[in-house]
């Protein structure tokens, strides 16, 4: 199921991207090309990385590496050329398989990895994007760092930080506000029994 | 006949101005942004997928459904009044307007602005599908975990005042000062995420907003 759903995002992170361009083109064609350059290069990061810290590889990790790639690759497609992409690609196996493993470490919540693989990927592509973006390749865009322009480094990021911040205060209010009204957390013996059966009264498997 | 063909000429010269100046539909571009709204549509089921097959057994349906119910909720959200949040009229730079609540004006006419050579309309739907799946990707943080009640009204403002003024300071008029030479650029990919708390506590949560994909679009100015 994980893995068919990968396969959907995968084939809808096309329209993300590619679409993204909002005409059909040029632009849009290399949005198409980074996008997939950067999720492959991302999922052999992964397995290799994974087969050689945990000993195996595993289908989970690949298919978690196609979408940090595609997470990490969205801020920067359609700005950068396919060689930058696969580094990006292989940017986000590396830094995403780490911040997945440091969960632990921090001890700080997320049941199914959306900060560890969106958050720690979106903002590895903006950033990226400050490097490897080229008016060549767009040029409504700007060049990065490695094209002789360092200031868009410093915007990518400055931007970035400014809406991680906000959204993570507004977030905090609107779970403080949400938990005093409804409460946000089911209970112990609800989580025990799980969300299926007590929050919609139906199973999705019998047996 | 001298006269008729001058003007003849002279009408058909102002005609052919005229069609210039004003915006004009390319068919292509347009068979292009709808495909991919229907393509960014999906990945909302596939994220329901992706989710639903990582938690244990008992809260499969309850982790798809967060997905499923986002995109309903937030397109209707969208089509209201979260379009005209995000891509209206700017409010001193921090907001859109309420002119196109209910997509008062949002016609078939391309809104130069943003995509000059589509239909508003189908620029609107488009972007309405990225504001769908950005809340549907948080609740991958609280999957097992959240109230589904506490989801809904989650997801409902969330979206109302973090995602539409977001999007607006970002891909709005306001966003990047050189916002149409900018604009082919500035739609799209963007995303945020969530991580949820420690452990025991029934409270959440820090949401992290990763910004922009696609605008490194040099004025990108946040005021």
């Amino acid at each position: 199921m994980t893995v068919l759903g990968a396969g959907l995002l995968w084939f809808g992170w096309f329209g993300f991207n590619a679409g993204s361009a909002l005409s059909s083109g040029g632009l849009a064609t290399m949005a198409f090309v980074t996008t997939h350059t950067a999720a492959v290069s991302a999922t052999l990061t992964w397995m290799f990385v994974e087969w050689y810290h945990r000993g195996k590889p595993t289908m989970f990790g690949a298919a978690t590496g196609a979408i940090a790639g595609l997470a990490t690759i969205t801020p920067a497609a359609g700005f950068v050329g396919p060689m930058p992409a696969l580094m990006i690609g292989i940017a986000a196996g590396l830094l995403c398989y780490t911040a997945l493993n440091a969960k632990t470490k921090f001890r700080y919540d997320d049941s199914l990895d959306a900060f560890g693989v969106h958050g720690v990927g979106g903002t590895l592509g903006t950033v990226a994007a400050g490097l490897f973006a080229s008016l060549a390749i767009n040029s409504a865009g700007a060049n990065g760092m490695f094209f002789g322009n360092p200031r868009q480094l410093a915007v990518q990021a400055g931007a970035v930080a400014l809406i991680a911040l906000y959204s993570f205060v507004v977030s905090l209010i609107l779970f403080k506000i949400i938990e005093k009204v409804v409460g946000v957390r089911v209970d112990v013996e609800q989580e025990t029994e799980g969300i299926d059966i007590t929050q919609h009264g139906e199973t999705g498997y019998t047996t | 006949m001298a006269l008729f063909l001058f003007l003849f000429f002279a009408t058909g010269v102002a005609a052919a101005e005229a069609a210039s100046a004003a915006p004009r539909i390319d068919t292509g571009d347009t068979a292009w942004i709808l495909i991919s709204t229907a393509l960014v549509m999906l990945m909302t089921p596939g994220l329901a997928l992706f989710y639903g097959g990582m938690v244990r057994r008992k809260n499969v349906l309850g982790t798809i459904m967060h997905s499923f119910v986002a995109i309903a909720l937030v397109s209707v959200q969208w089509i209201l009044f979260g379009y005209s949040l995000a891509f209206g009229p700017d409010i001193n730079g921090i907001i859109g307007n309420l002119s196109w609540a209910g997509l008062t004006g949002v016609g078939l006419t391309p809104n130069a602005d943003y995509a000059p050579t589509v239909p508003h309309l189908a620029f609107m739907i488009y972007q309405a599908m990225f504001a769908v799946i950005t809340p549907a990707l948080i609740s991958g943080a609280f999957a097992e975990r959240i109230k589904f009640s506490a989801y809904i009204i989650f997801t409902l403002v969330w979206t109302t005042i973090v995602y539409d003024p977001v999007a607006h300071w970002v891909w709005g008029p306001a966003g990047g000062s050189g916002s149409s030479a900018c604009s082919i650029s500035r739609a799209a990919s963007w995303s945020t995420r969530h991580q949820g708390s420690p452990r025991s506590r029934p409270r959440s949560t820090s949401a992290n907003a990763r910004a922009s994909f696609r605008n490194p679009c040099p004025p990108m100015t946040f005021r």
